[in-house]
């Protein structure tokens, strides 16, 4: 029976997973595959990727499908409870002043924020493990990169990852036959691969978990599940079953066909076909219990249905929950023995919380008006990237800032929404009529849009903790956040402005406002959501909150499998990251299993 | 009331009511707010259903007046109104949250503003006025960045309803049919741009780029790429290659790719003389002495003339002798057919003029059952290969031609 009620579940699992995104999924499709009885619990409520409202358009939706607060990126968008703001689940900012302000992205649903992400995926490389070595600045991580490569190839092979091998600086390539080929470039692509390729900024196909065609049911299953005959046959069954990228539809509105990577597309499926699974949803964790021995043995959750407090048992914990939740989680379980929260001997739990930092650009490109009628659906954007190029200028200290940035950008002929015809009155000068129909047909398609994500250094301004006063709807203190930039990633910010300016000139386009400067230029805190570090992983106990297992040094039986676990924020976008340590900490837990030690 | 009163009454209207900020400091209402944050996604909702339309039938009738005069219908769609944007702009303005409330001041506001200045001006309301005179008000107020200061507000609230009735227009079908949108529709591949198109924008060599599945295209100009005789060293004598089409009058040998291919998709077009029999084998080998003792057959045939058209199971686009191709599809002879074949796998499917006809798994029971019915059962290797040649029956007698000949490669499953 794998979904399971607060009375239905068991009390003999293997191992309870709190959260069943990226990183829970991970890690229970890891464990189940391989005989461990495993029991998720997720906040939110049940969620099918059959739900996802593909072909759905505008005008179907109340208000043209337009951003609300309880839908911020519109209302096809997968997320379910989620967004900006959670209702009855509030959190707090220590400061109103803007620029310490951080915005916390959260969804109450199966899958969590893997439903709503932008399946870019691209590995951290050598360098993004020993960032302090490197320029002294932050924290080294415990492993390296050969440490996690070898789950990243299993990843990729997993949940399908298209892309190419270019060998650039610090961009690791993937083992052959791991990735899928890339999706056809847009005109906008070609002109900006040009444009920016004069300027010496590379453009290289972009990492997406997308199935551009469908994954070897027959190789792959042997390589991740050696000697694992049922693994091996269930995993080819659910690779069977899922379906290429049918070029069409937003990826964000999710995907019935499951063609791109949600953990309830990819992780899920398999795992329950194990019969090792249950998951319990509706199930609102926010206490690490302890048994005897200085041991966890359980979690204590909230059923939401019955908004009664409810327990859970098993021999391992893995908090999953996202990496503030995790915090949380561990800063609420408090006792005599741990009054400043679970597993914070060192002090560290909710410090160096860290976002990416983001600064954006868009330009009117008149080479690209009046194209004739093209399908430019594509894989949903993005199929190329330029990966941070000037890693010999940082190096030499020309830049005046210590990491690196790399660029996402799109254009083309999306479909037409709310914005099409907006605000163009920089270009139309004010015309409406049939002039105004003229110029819309003229400029539709004609922009492209510049995004930069860049690494934050992790600081000891940027934080959570638990407020003293405000509890949310289920009695559970909330976070209360403090954050603030460094000038490494303001100066980053600019010089994201500039660089865009450039090519943007480079493609003979203009720019309604220009280059932004200052706190204009960077994006709020945690708006990228990119939330990552809380509970960083580390070599000694003192300064870190796990090792390099993301076990937690004080409790034996305790991991995180989120993103709290991460020392540093490179650039690359976290969740292969946090899906490849997933699987990193499962393996060890079921080593461990073996010999008899958990 | 006049016109700075006026407006001060917009501008205090657009701030009037709750300001929510994303994840504000504090507690954000457990209030469910307009449709909450799990609506169901699967239904079609109608303004009105979820909230009432304020606008009263006055309202409405000026909405729609200055809609129209923003997007009037021409010769490639509707009108603004007539695209439902009366009804969008009242569901906006009407709507719980925060920026409709803020739009709800401001558009109401600029509402009163309009008939305000129309009576001033020519003693009317605004939607009564003659169109001249109705856009010698809206150039006043068209263009923020060089409206006269004091209809600085009156610019800001046209510039705002201008972007509602273009969002309301352009988010819908006929605002996405204005534009010549054509996605939203499954498609069985992505091949980007047309090569042509980025030529003309100088966008044809690429130092990087993806390496995407390619088409090759088979028949160039006068010469055949990638083509060569089946048993003959080079192009054999009797086929002619002429601004792309490739044809024979009488028997001659048979043609083969130089390339294997296992997985593929074959596109090209064919033109059978009259009485005539030819065929495309595919993933045929030199397993025997002739392709089609090895490679399945697409049949090209005068069906009406032509011996074999008596039998379904080899007339035009029928996989030769095992599976039939239905009635009504091929042109009559000396006409262009268009033909499609996909190989994926164990999956064959035979296209005609747009139409699938054969749909087949090599391999299946069903498949090897027919085979041993057949005049193939003689042959063990018969359909059997993962790869094999793509060949053109040249040695069957009569004229045939291709043109538009091309092949890609399907990624291996």
């Amino acid at each position: 029976m794998p979904f399971v009620t607060a009375d239905t579940q068991q009390s003999d699992y293997d191992v309870i997973v709190v959260g069943s995104g990226a990183g829970g999924g991970q890690a229970a499709y890891a464990l189940c595959m391989d005989g461990a009885k495993v029991l998720m619990l997720e906040a939110g409520r049940h969620y099918a990727y059959t739900e996802a409202p593909m072909f759905r358009t505008p005008e179907l939706a109340p208000l043209r499908g337009a951003s609300t607060p309880g839908k911020p990126y519109g209302y096809f968008d997968a997320t379910v409870d989620g967004g900006w703001s959670v209702p009855g689940e509030p959190y707090v900012r220590a400061s109103e002043d803007e620029a310490g302000r951080f915005d916390w992205w959260r969804a109450r649903m199966l899958g969590g924020r893997s439903n709503h992400w932008g399946r870019i995926s691209l590995r951290n490389g050598p360098y993004d493990f020993k960032p302090y070595s490197r320029d002294g600045l932050g924290f080294d991580w415990p492993i390296g990169y050969e440490d996690v490569a070898p789950y990243y190839d299993k990843v990729e092979m997993l949940i399908g990852v298209y892309g190419t091998n270019e060998g650039l600086e610090n961009t690791p390539n993937s083992p052959a036959d791991c990735l899928l080929p890339p999706p056809a470039r847009l005109v906008s692509d070609h002109l900006i691969a040009q444009r920016a390729g004069r300027l010496g900024i590379p453009a290289i196909p972009a990492h997406r978990a997308v199935l551009t065609r469908a994954l070897d049911h027959e190789r792959v299953p042997a390589l991740l599940h050696p000697g694992n005959a049922r693994a091996q046959s269930i995993l080819a069954e659910d690779m069977r079953r899922r379906t290429p990228c049918l070029w069409a539809t937003p990826c964000g509105h999710g995907c019935s066909i499951r063609a791109n990577y949600q953990s309830t597309t990819v992780h899920l499926p398999p795992a329950l076909m194990t019969g090792n699974l249950d998951i319990l949803t509706d199930a609102m964790v926010h206490e690490v219990t302890m048994g005897s021995g200085g041991r966890a043995n359980g979690v204590n959750f909230i059923d939401r249905l019955s908004g009664r407090q409810r327990h859970a048992t098993a021999r391992v914990v893995i908090l999953a929950a996202s990496a503030c939740e995790s915090a949380r989680i561990l800063l609420n379980s408090t006792s005599a023995r741990f009054p400043q929260g679970l597993a914070n001997s060192s002090g560290k739990v909710g410090r160096y919380v860290m976002d990416t930092v983001g600064s954006s650009m868009q330009g009117q490109i008149p080479l690209l008006e009046n194209l004739p009628p093209l399908n430019e659906d594509g894989a949903d954007g993005h199929a190329l990237y330029v990966p941070w190029w000037l890693y010999p200028e940082q190096r030499a200290g020309k830049l005046g800032f210590a990491r690196g940035y790399h660029i996402e950008f799109g254009g083309g002929k999306r479909m037409p929404g709310l914005g099409t015809g907006a605000g163009l009155e920089w270009l139309t000068g004010g015309s409406y009529g049939t002039k105004f129909k003229e110029d819309v047909r003229r400029y539709y398609g004609s922009f492209v849009g510049f995004d930069g994500r860049g690494e934050m250094i992790p600081n000891e301004h940027s934080f959570c903790e638990i407020d003293p006063v405000v509890k949310d709807r289920w009695g559970i203190p909330v976070l209360r956040f403090h954050w603030q930039w460094s000038d490494h990633e303001r100066r980053q910010a600019a010089h994201m402005q500039t660089t865009f300016a450039a090519i943007i000139d480079a493609m003979g386009g203009r720019t309604r406002k220009g280059i932004k400067t200052g706190a204009d230029a960077i994006a709020t805190g945690g708006s990228i959501i990119h939330e990552v570090g809380g509970a960083i992983m580390g070599a000694d106990a003192k300064t870190s909150v796990t090792n390099r297992w993301c076990q937690t040094w004080d409790v034996d039986n305790l991991f995180i499998a989120d993103g709290a676990v991460f020392a540093s924020n490179a650039d690359k976008n976290p969740t292969l990251t946090i899906m490849a340590l997933a699987w990193r900490a499962a393996d060890h837990i079921l080593e461990r299993f073996k010999r008899k030690e958990l | 009331m006049d016109r700075r009163t006026t407006l001060k009454w917009v501008l205090a209207a657009s701030t009037a009511g709750p300001l929510l900020r994303p994840g504000g400091v504090g507690a954000f209402s457990a209030a469910k707010l307009g449709y909450g944050s799990d609506p169901d996604l699967s239904l079609n909702y109608h303004a009105g259903e979820l909230w009432p339309l304020t606008l009263t039938p006055a309202q409405r009738r000026l909405a729609a007046t200055l809609s129209d005069l923003i997007i009037p219908a021409d010769d490639r769609s509707p009108s603004a109104s007539a695209a439902g944007v009366v009804d969008f702009i009242d569901e906006w303005v009407s709507a719980p949250y925060p920026d409709c409330l803020r739009d709800r001041g401001i558009v109401l506001g600029g509402f009163t503003w309009l008939d305000l200045e129309a009576g001033q001006r020519f003693g009317q309301d605004f939607a009564d006025l003659a169109p001249a005179a109705q856009t010698s008000i809206l150039d006043d107020i068209c263009d923020a960045a060089r409206v006269a200061a004091s209809l600085r507000d009156a610019a800001q609230f046209f510039a705002r309803y201008r972007d509602l009735t273009a969002g309301g227009f352009y988010a819908s079908p006929f605002g996405r049919t204005d534009l010549g949108y054509i996605g939203n529709q499954p498609q069985a591949s992505f091949d980007g741009p047309p090569r042509a198109l980025l030529v003309s924008l100088g966008l044809d060599a690429q130092p990087l780029g993806p390496r995407v599945v390619r088409w090759h295209e088979l028949l160039v100009g006068s010469t055949a790429p990638g083509l060569r005789g089946w048993n003959t060293p080079g192009f054999p004598a009797g086929w002619r290659v002429e601004d792309g089409v490739l044809s024979k009058e009488d028997p001659v040998h048979d043609l083969v790719t130089l390339q294997t291919f296992g997985n593929f998709e074959l596109e090209l077009e064919w033109k059978i003389g009259k009485g005539g029999n030819s065929g495309i084998f595919y993933r045929a080998t030199r397993a025997y002495d002739h392709l089609y003792w090895s490679g399945p057959e697409y049949q090209i045939l005068d069906d009406a003339n032509a011996p074999d058209g008596r039998n379904r199971l080899t007339a035009a686009a029928s996989a030769y002798g095992l599976y039939a191709a239905p009635v009504g599809v091929v042109r009559p002879f000396d006409q262009w057919n268009e033909t499609r074949i996909v190989a994926d796998g164990t999956h064959v499917e035979h296209w005609l003029n747009g139409r699938k006809v054969v749909d087949y798994e090599l391999k299946s029971a069903d498949w090897t059952s027919r085979v041993a019915a057949s005049k193939f059962a003689a042959y063990p290797q018969y359909g059997l290969a993962k790869a094999g040649f793509i060949g053109l029956q040249g040695d069957h007698s009569g004229a045939v031609a291709f043109r538009r000949m091309r092949i890609r490669e399907l990624p291996s499953v």
